[in-house]
């Protein structure tokens, strides 16, 4: 009777043993379920790197379309459809869109808002093909020179200024000390060929000759013109850049109505290659 | 003389004591157990429940955070390539309740960092506990101070282009 007696106390240890684990193992499961049902995703977009490649992809779209002054309108057209149709699978809507051909400035992007100090190439050994066109109509006065400069290590050693005085469109051509000529261009859009001295010498080659120099604009959204430049670098490589017109482009891009980015980018044509 | 040795009867009646004080001895100590577990839980769980609410304010905060560099990211490229921005919006999706507690979410400029806060209050009555910090980088735009209090999912990231900061609303 004894026996069964402590029997019965512990089979009532066992149960408030087994009903308090049955609390606890509740108590924490609810925890770890609660935990987790409160957890919620994050809704992450990395989009930059696809845009900036965009942007460089769709100038250079722009480049190969510039035939002849005028866009292939054709080819934008399919370069649009299939950036579009790329861009669905990962959820965005490209749109582009641009407006016409125009007269370029000589600022860094080629409008009149732009950079107007640039440098146009740097390490240059040699330069074989310099040409500029400036549209005197859209000239600074002489309190805004539009300037060319050569700069090497010791800084500028060659510079042409291109300036509306009071109507007599002068040309300096100076070296880092001394006015070497004086011109007037005439108006219209005079077409000044430094490397050939056309329409005079520029002493642009004589200066230039065994220098390792860069050729920065400077005052360039203050002069509308068009220019070529090609030679070779100072790694041996060759280099060219062109610019005949700029077109201003609008990119759209908008992700499931999450995300809406409009930008327009001024592309300069024909463009180049360094 | 009954009353006498009834009392006396009463008094070394051991056996009947015995088993009373016992059981209410034995309920008292149960109660009391029960209700020392139980309410240890709770604490538990409260402090379960903050720690899932700072871990979502990180999780949301490291990617408005992102969205922001992103965006300030987006406008340096666009400036580098001598464009201009027209327009950059971003909606943020944020949930209206973390952890059962409205929330706010505070953009400070300086120092640059996101605050996160919930509504609720905590058992000292601080928000502390549940206060998370995620700091945020710009180099070319700033964001104009602002704080959101959850309840809306429209929230707007919004490049202002005359200005060259991003708001938020």
């Amino acid at each position: 009777m004894k026996k069964w007696n402590d029997s019965a106390q512990m089979i009532l240890i066992a149960g408030f043993a087994i009903g308090i684990g049955i609390v606890v193992l509740t108590v924490m499961l609810n925890n770890i379920i609660y935990a987790s049902n409160t957890a919620s995703e994050a809704n992450i977009e990395t989009n930059v790197f696809d845009f900036s490649s965009t942007m460089k992809v769709t100038t250079h779209a722009y480049e190969k379309a510039y035939e002849a002054n005028s866009i292939d309108n054709a080819y934008i057209f399919n370069y649009t459809r299939k950036m579009a149709e790329s861009y669905a699978l990962a959820g965005f809507i490209f749109t582009l869109s641009n407006d016409s051909l125009q007269e370029p400035y000589l600022s860094q992007n080629g409008l009149n808002n732009g950079n107007s100090d640039w440098v146009v190439i740097d390490r240059v050994n040699r330069t074989d093909i310099f040409e500029i066109g400036i549209n005197t109509s859209r000239l600074g006065n002489e309190s805004k020179p539009f300037v060319i400069e050569a700069l090497n290590q010791s800084g500028m050693f060659w510079s042409a200024r291109i300036c509306n005085s009071s109507g007599t469109f002068n040309l300096t051509v100076t070296n880092s000390t001394d006015i070497l000529r004086t011109e007037n261009i005439g108006g219209g859009s005079p077409s000044l060929n430094i490397t050939n001295n056309t329409p005079f010498d520029f002493h642009f080659d004589t200066l230039t000759s065994g220098e390792q120099y860069r050729i920065r604009f400077t005052n360039g959204s203050q002069a509308g013109g068009t220019f070529s430049i090609s030679g070779e670098l100072t790694n041996g490589q060759p280099f060219e850049i062109k610019r005949y017109h700029v077109l201003s482009t609008t990119m759209s891009l908008n992700k499931n109505g999450h995300m809406e980015m409009n930008v327009t980018i001024p592309v300069t044509l024909p463009g180049g290659q360094i | 003389m009954t009353r006498r040795s009834a009392t006396g009867k009463l008094a070394r009646d051991e056996r009947a004591v015995s088993i009373s004080f016992g059981f209410i001895l034995t309920l008292s100590i149960t109660v009391i157990t029960t209700i020392v577990l139980i309410s240890s839980f709770y604490a538990m769980m409260d402090r379960a429940e903050q720690t899932v609410m700072r871990d979502e304010f990180e999780i949301h905060g490291n990617d408005i955070s992102l969205q922001i560099s992103n965006i300030d990211t987006a406008v340096q490229i666009t400036n580098n390539a001598g464009g201009k921005v027209e327009s950059i919006t971003y909606q943020l999706t944020l949930p209206d309740t973390i952890a059962n507690e409205q929330y706010s979410v505070e953009f400070s400029d300086q120092p640059k960092e996101i605050i996160f806060e919930s509504g609720g209050r905590d058992e000292t009555g601080g928000r502390d506990e549940t206060r998370v910090k995620v700091p945020y980088t710009t180099h070319n735009t700033n964001v104009t101070p602002t704080k959101l209090y959850s309840g809306s999912n429209d929230f707007l990231v919004h490049y202002n282009v005359s200005s060259n900061m991003l708001e938020i609303h």
